[in-house]
């Protein structure tokens, strides 16, 4: 029961940065129906500039974090400005070739300038342990920041989404962008605004990632950025709290799997998963079937 | 006469909406019918169902004494009907004579072999179906146009090449989905004169959608009436025409 | 033989590695570009081919058309398992399963120790040459060319076109996926089995997701619906490729650019759906096709 525990809250962690980097690929998604393959990277550039912040300009974890994520938003709003913008009305593949390229692009320019080993985070705060359960079940507390941090961030999430008047736009486009441009909503700023969240999201989980893991790398979004892509459509891709749900089940999956199979299983859950929902239901599990009108 | 196509208490809801309810409807060879209706009476959904892109709820559809409930729909294509879209679906990037020369594909005369191997026989089929195609086009006067990208045909010959691809298939029922729609007056008469001329030409059964009143009326010798999803009168025009039921749907809708 | 003695070992090698792309360009194409799946794995299908050949030399001593052709049928048959329940889904969605399936087959491979696991199979005998390679390639394209420009072919256009209006135009859409995807990855086992006998040496890396994006970006690039285009991207792109060999990660910046510059200002590629020779050399042998030119 405490090896079950111990794997849950480990796997409650992972899913956490899974759910974080998940919500961006869902958002966008949701709203412009698109694959943002990009976003994996714009998670490892959030945890380059938390790197910087604290290496360079010598920022403590808070600020470190809100840097980054700044830092990533304005990313985020200038690869759609460019990259994305001009083709909404592309056909499909050649906005997801795009949308490749600029993944590509993003990793190897910085893998140019950077080099590809992985960098270390210094010592944000101490790192400490604690025990729970009478001593059987561990739990460090930067699990504990990373699911801090994740629950305040999708509390803030939900809150601009339900509760302000860009969350209604952001809801309305990606029902409609025809009807809700003619209601006079600003729809490339919504889009615009979609972008940042998300990638300031990606940009907290890849501090948190590069401090919990302590390895900062170019090619570090591939990985992690394709099992929040599963997260996200496990979930139903398009559906917030479906991504936040996805990522959650999928580290805990793959936690379990680890521990009680072997660790070498833990990455091909992600494409398991990822295969059974596709053939099974494509939608996600909260997701719903549309067809197409004939 | 034979019926060539029943449906018994035809039905389908999408979740709590009943779509279509009930419809019985008789074609019999060989008639030019009409299938009108308000706006979302499920006049398309009706045609969606015949041709096996929907699976009904409820009831049957009989096509020349057998069931076609469950078949695909290019399996319900090659029993014998066929149709043309509400928005038009030509293929945009072919030529017009390579529209029709696909819906041909139904009776090509030689397989795959033929054609990687490029035996003789790949060769004449194709010869066969190229003339056969190009005389088509020339009945429906568009082998002028053979060539030309079908998205860049004006509007008007757009829907007459989507009614010769239908046609090419050797369908025995043709469904037509407002075929008229954006014409002016003299498209829709010539498109009446088209419609007539096919019927006996091609010896088909014909049945349409259409919101134009001034066509249904002239041409079609019987007509169904669907409001939500019901069908609440059939008959010859002068019969819709007068029938209060009919008037109170379309007005009541402020159409 | 003479053309060792003639051309330098580093132009062969161009000549040879062209040939493959043009194969791996070709087949993908008539998958993407002709009937429209987007299908971005095709490396996959290239490791079963050559995985499946090389044991085929390896292990059994098979003569090499023996090998090759158990590659491309390997290849071929993973085209039909995948191929079966995956192209039921549309765009991104087909895109992101032939992704994981590609993967998928990478991961199996590397964890079977007969297939030489992660380290990879070595000491495949050389058996690709310039006359094998060229041969492979002349064939690929005829095959594909002469199905593109049937009514078979033409059904997989229709498919790319409008999926709906082909089915209700009897169009078995599925079938026609199904059999487009076949030949595709029987094609790029060729390519794969190709490879195999000519580096000597393959492992489960070579067929990573960048291969199947070199690949996608020489389709893309020539112009979907257009085998001329594959022709000619390929040979630019191979050309490109090993000039920047020396600057690997400038290289794949450099594709990264060109390939989001094409993207924005020229989508349709190279060529766009137009075949210049093929037009041109049915104009020249005055074809009975004569104004009836298939321009696919």
């Amino acid at each position: 029961m405490n090896e079950f525990i111990q794997q849950l809250i480990n796997g409650i962690s992972v899913g956490s940065i899974y759910a974080l980097i998940a919500l961006g690929y869902t958002m966008v998604y949701g709203i412009i129906k698109l694959i943002n393959f990009a976003h994996g990277d714009v998670y490892m550039l959030g945890a380059f500039a938390g790197l910087y912040a604290t290496l360079v300009l010598k920022m403590s974890f808070v600020p470190a974090l809100i840097f980054s994520m700044i830092v990533c938003a304005i990313l985020g709003i200038i690869i759609e400005r460019l990259a994305y913008r001009p083709l909404r009305n592309s056909p499909k593949i050649v906005i997801l070739i795009t949308a490749i390229g600029v993944s590509l692009f993003l990793e190897y320019t910085t893998m140019f300038f950077l080099g590809p080993q992985p960098r270390a985070f210094p010592e944000v705060f101490k790192h400490a342990s604690y025990t729970l359960l009478g001593g059987k079940v561990t739990i460090s507390n930067q699990e504990i920041l990373i699911i801090a941090v994740t629950v305040i961030l999708m509390i803030l999430l939900q809150y601009i989404v339900h509760n302000t008047k860009i969350g209604k736009a952001m809801r309305a486009v990606s029902y409609d962008m025809q009807a809700a441009r003619l209601m006079g909503i600003n729809v490339d700023t919504t889009i615009s605004i979609t972008f940042a969240l998300g990638s300031a999201l990606a940009a907290a989980a890849g501090v948190l990632v590069g401090i919990y893991y302590n390895k900062v790398f170019p090619l570090m979004g591939i990985m992690f950025g394709l099992k929040a892509f599963v997260s996200a459509v496990l979930g139903g891709i398009g559906i917030i709290p479906g991504a936040m749900a996805g990522g959650f089940i999928l580290g805990i999956t793959e936690s379990l799997v680890s521990g009680y199979g072997s660790s070498l299983y833990r990455d091909p859950v992600a494409f398991v998963i990822l295969i059974i929902i596709l053939l099974v239901k494509p939608s996600g599990l909260f997701g719903k079937n549309v067809r197409e009108k004939v | 006469m034979a019926a060539i196509l029943q449906t018994h208490s035809l039905g389908i809801s999408f979740g709590g909406l009943k779509a279509v309810q009930d419809l019985n409807l008789t074609l019999n060879e060989g008639d030019l019918v009409g299938l009108i209706g308000p706006n979302g009476a499920g006049k398309t959904t009706v045609f969606n169902l015949l041709t096996g892109i929907y699976l009904p709820t409820t009831g049957d559809i009989i096509f020349k004494g057998e069931s076609i409930v469950g078949l695909k729909p290019y399996q319900i294509a090659a029993k014998g009907i066929t149709r043309t879209f509400q928005n038009i679906r030509l293929f945009g990037e072919l030529s017009v004579l390579e529209n029709v020369l696909i819906a041909r594909h139904l009776h090509v005369p030689y397989n795959m072999m033929h054609a990687i191997f490029r035996v003789g026989k790949f060769y004449q089929g194709e010869k066969e179906m190229r003339d056969e195609a190009y005389e088509l086009l020339k009945i429906m006067n568009l082998a002028h146009k053979a060539e030309e990208k079908a998205k860049n045909l004006p509007y008007g010959e757009q829907r007459r090449l989507e009614i010769a691809r239908a046609l090419a298939t050797h369908p025995s029922l043709l469904l037509l989905d407002e075929p008229a729609a954006g014409m002016n007056p003299r498209e829709t008469t010539e498109l009446m004169e088209l419609i007539g001329f096919i019927r006996s030409k091609f010896n088909v059964t014909i049945l349409l959608i259409e919101h134009d009143m001034h066509l249904v009326m002239n041409i079609c010798e019987q007509i169904y009436v669907l409001d939500y999803g019901v069908n609440i009168a059939h008959g010859t025009p002068e019969e819709i025409k007068n029938n209060p039921r009919v008037i109170e749907a379309y007005l009541g809708e402020g159409a | 033989m003479y053309s060792a003695e003639i051309i330098s070992p580093f132009v062969m090698l161009n000549l040879i590695i062209i040939a493959i792309n043009i194969i791996l360009a070709v087949s993908l194409n008539l998958v993407v570009g002709f009937t429209g799946q987007f299908s971005i794995g095709h490396a996959g299908f290239m490791a079963l081919g050559a995985y499946a050949s090389a044991i085929m030399s390896l292990n059994f001593n098979a003569p090499f058309i023996v090998s090759l052709l158990v590659g491309a049928i390997v290849a071929g048959i993973g085209g039909i398992i995948i191929g079966i329940p995956t192209l039921r889904l549309r765009g991104d969605y087909l895109a992101i399963a032939t992704l994981g399936l590609a993967e998928i087959i990478r991961g199996v491979i590397t964890n079977i120790d007969y297939l030489g696991g992660a380290y990879g199979l070595m000491g495949i005998p050389q058996r690709t040459n310039w006359l094998w390679a060229f041969g492979c390639m002349l064939v690929t394209v005829l095959v594909i060319k002469n199905f593109i420009q049937s009514s078979h072919g033409r059904a997989c256009i229709s498919v790319r076109e409008n999926e709906i209006a082909a089915e209700a135009m009897g169009i078995n859409t599925t079938k026609y996926k199904v059999i487009a995807f076949t030949m595709g990855s029987f094609f790029a086992g060729i390519g794969g089995a190709l490879l195999a006998h000519y580096i000597t040496f393959i492992e489960p890396n070579a067929f990573n997701f960048l291969k199947s994006f070199d690949i996608l970006v020489m389709v893309v690039l020539g112009g979907q619906g257009s085998l001329t285009g594959s022709v000619v991207a390929a040979i630019v792109l191979t050309l490109i490729s090993t000039f920047l060999q020396s600057l690997a990660e400038l290289r794949l910046i450099i594709y990264a650019i060109i390939l989001i510059l094409v993207m924005l200002f020229r989508p349709q590629g190279l060529l766009g759906t137009h075949e210049l020779s093929f037009k041109l050399l049915q104009r020249k042998r005055g074809v009975s096709h004569g104004s009836h030119s298939a321009d696919a």
